[in-house]
């Protein structure tokens, strides 16, 4: 589905962010790509899109290569949700979920339903919250509102950077558990930006481990817990006994599910 | 409803003080002259036209500078299907942004006698420097309006496949529009009182009864060109802040009221 040939990218400053990456990720799996702050995870999930331009190698979506399409169209077709949210405080929160239904072009009623719809997915009562602006939300709230925005199109695939990033751990876990939920419904293809170990073993189906714009290793969570390839990977699990013990324990929760 | 009170109160005020002081003509002849009727009207008719134009002229040019001075790098397609690729602007910033708050520095009184030398006596003179120091707070409060719309509102827009011109309409303009109000309602207000001073490289307006007043010594000659003067001040910096909240979207109002 999503496909990354050797991709590499070095900034006009000189700054080599990502080096020579190659993974790929398949229908309907999540990605969780996991690393220390500044290892290129950002600027990696950014080249998908195009926000930040390719300066090596090739990305495919589908077999085709992301270059080739016109950037506005290709980012149509990929939702996209960031820590800050970016909510638009002068539009309600239907019309920010609108936002992509209405640059396609979708007739009205049907842009209405939708939005209802990804609302009630994500737990909001469509007829409480599709005319509040996001001034009038919680910081739950509207990272929920940023979710069901992505969704918007119903694209087949999903950019989140670390998108319960700036949220209380309570809140957090439970947004966490919502969106595993909702991902056993609507099967996106997604890839998702953190820094936390936690959330990476809990939310991925397999994990790319970065540091320094490099790849270390692409795997599953148990894998990457009990097989890792090399000191920096178990290390960068393991190197707190407790802490591996409570990964372990959320990875066997997530088999046994 | 307070607010609407005292507005209308004072408006009353210093209107009835004018037309209090010009009706004094028919009896104290010949001690002071106030000015009649018809210079009264005159030169408030005037006086309001200078404004207008000169603040129309400000926002023309002043809101387009600064809306330019924020976009990167941008291609323009001109009919016949020319694309121009423009530079990017936002490297000009500090230098209009930096001019606007040097300009206003220069005393508006300054201003309008260097134009005098240049461009000569007369309406245009008084114009031009009129302008200027009306641009002045309509760039920066118009470039802060959009420079400081919240970064990850246009990335989550443009990652979302809205197009540069989308962003500008649909995003950045209805988000910084009540800022650029308030530029323009500032610029307007101090627009009325740098009118005044037209009068001295021979322009016309209201400036022409305070500043008889001033020189031959008549404390209400003076008080009947500037109460009308102050009056138009407020009346016009309040029906800009009319329009400004009529054009500010609901979303934000919202947020205006909670913090
Ligand atoms: N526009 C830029 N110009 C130059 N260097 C940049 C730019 N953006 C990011 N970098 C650098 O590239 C590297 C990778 O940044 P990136 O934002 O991808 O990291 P990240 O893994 O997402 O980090 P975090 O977890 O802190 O968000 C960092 O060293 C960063 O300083
Ligand atoms: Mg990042």
């Amino acid at each position: 589905m999503i496909r990354l040939d050797n991709v590499t990218k070095v900034y006009p400053d000189g700054t080599e962010a990502v080096k020579e990456m190659s993974f790929e990720v398949g229908k309907g799996e999540f990605c969780v790509l996991l690393g220390t702050s500044g290892c290129g995870k950002t600027t990696t999930m950014k080249m998908i899109n195009r926000l930040i331009s390719i300066t090596g190698g090739n990305i495919y979506i589908d077999g085709v290569d992301n270059a080739k399409i016109d950037e506005n169209e290709l980012r149509r077709s990929i939702g996209y949700a960031i820590q800050e949210i970016g909510l638009f405080p002068h539009m309600t929160v239907g019309q920010n979920i609108e936002t992509v239904p209405v640059l396609k072009g979708w007739p009205k009623a049907q842009r209405k339903e939708r939005a209802e719809q990804l609302l009630e997915l994500v737990g909001m009562a469509p007829r409480e919250f599709i005319g509040k602006y996001p001034s009038e939300l919680s910081g739950g709230q509207r990272q929920r509102v940023g979710v069901a925005r992505a969704l918007g199109a119903d694209p087949p695939v999903l950019l989140m950077d670390e998108p319960f990033g700036a949220i209380d751990p309570i809140t957090r876990t439970k947004l966490q558990d919502e969106f595993l939920n909702i991902q056993q419904e609507i099967k996106k293809t997604i890839i998702f930006v953190t820094h936390d170990i936690f959330e990476a073993i809990k939310m991925g189906d397999k994990i790319v481990l970065m540091k320094d714009g490099r790849l270390v290793q692409y795997d599953t969570p148990a894998n990457l817990l009990y097989k890792p390839e090399n000191k920096f990977v178990e290390n960068f699990f393991g190197a707190d006994q407790a802490i591996k013990k409570a990964l372990e324990e959320i990875s066997k929760r997530r088999q046994s599910e | 409803m307070r607010r609407y009170i005292v507005l209308v109160s004072i408006l009353t005020l210093l209107i009835g003080l004018s037309v209090w002081i010009t009706s004094l003509e028919w009896i104290k002849e010949g001690v002071y002259k106030p000015f009649p009727w018809s210079d009264v009207l005159n030169c408030t008719w005037s006086h309001l036209w200078m404004v207008l134009i000169a603040e129309s002229i400000a926002i023309a040019i002043g809101v387009p500078l600064a809306i330019l001075v924020t976009r990167p790098r941008f291609a323009i397609r001109l009919p016949f299907g020319i694309l121009v690729t423009l530079p990017d602007f936002r490297k000009l910033a500090p230098v209009v942004v930096g001019g606007a708050n040097v300009g206003q520095t220069i005393p508006s009184l300054a201003l309008i006698a260097i134009m005098a030398p240049i461009l000569g006596f007369g309406l245009n003179s008084a114009l031009v420097a009129i302008v200027i120091w009306g641009l002045l707070p309509i760039v920066r409060n118009s470039y802060a309006a959009i420079n400081n719309i919240d970064p990850a509102i246009v990335e989550a827009a443009s990652g979302m496949g809205m197009t540069r011109g989308q962003i500008a309409r649909k995003i950045e303009l209805p988000l910084a529009l009540p800022i650029i109000m308030v530029g323009i309602r500032i610029s307007t207000v101090i627009t009325v009182g740098t009118t005044e001073l037209a009068v001295l490289v021979g322009g016309a307006g209201l400036g022409r009864i305070t500043l008889t007043g001033v020189f031959s010594m008549q404390p209400l000659t003076i008080l009947q060109g500037t109460a009308l003067t102050s009056a138009m001040a407020i009346a016009l910096g309040f029906i800009l802040e009319y329009i400004g909240r009529r054009m500010t979207a609901r979303g934000l109002k919202v947020k205006a009221q909670m913090s």
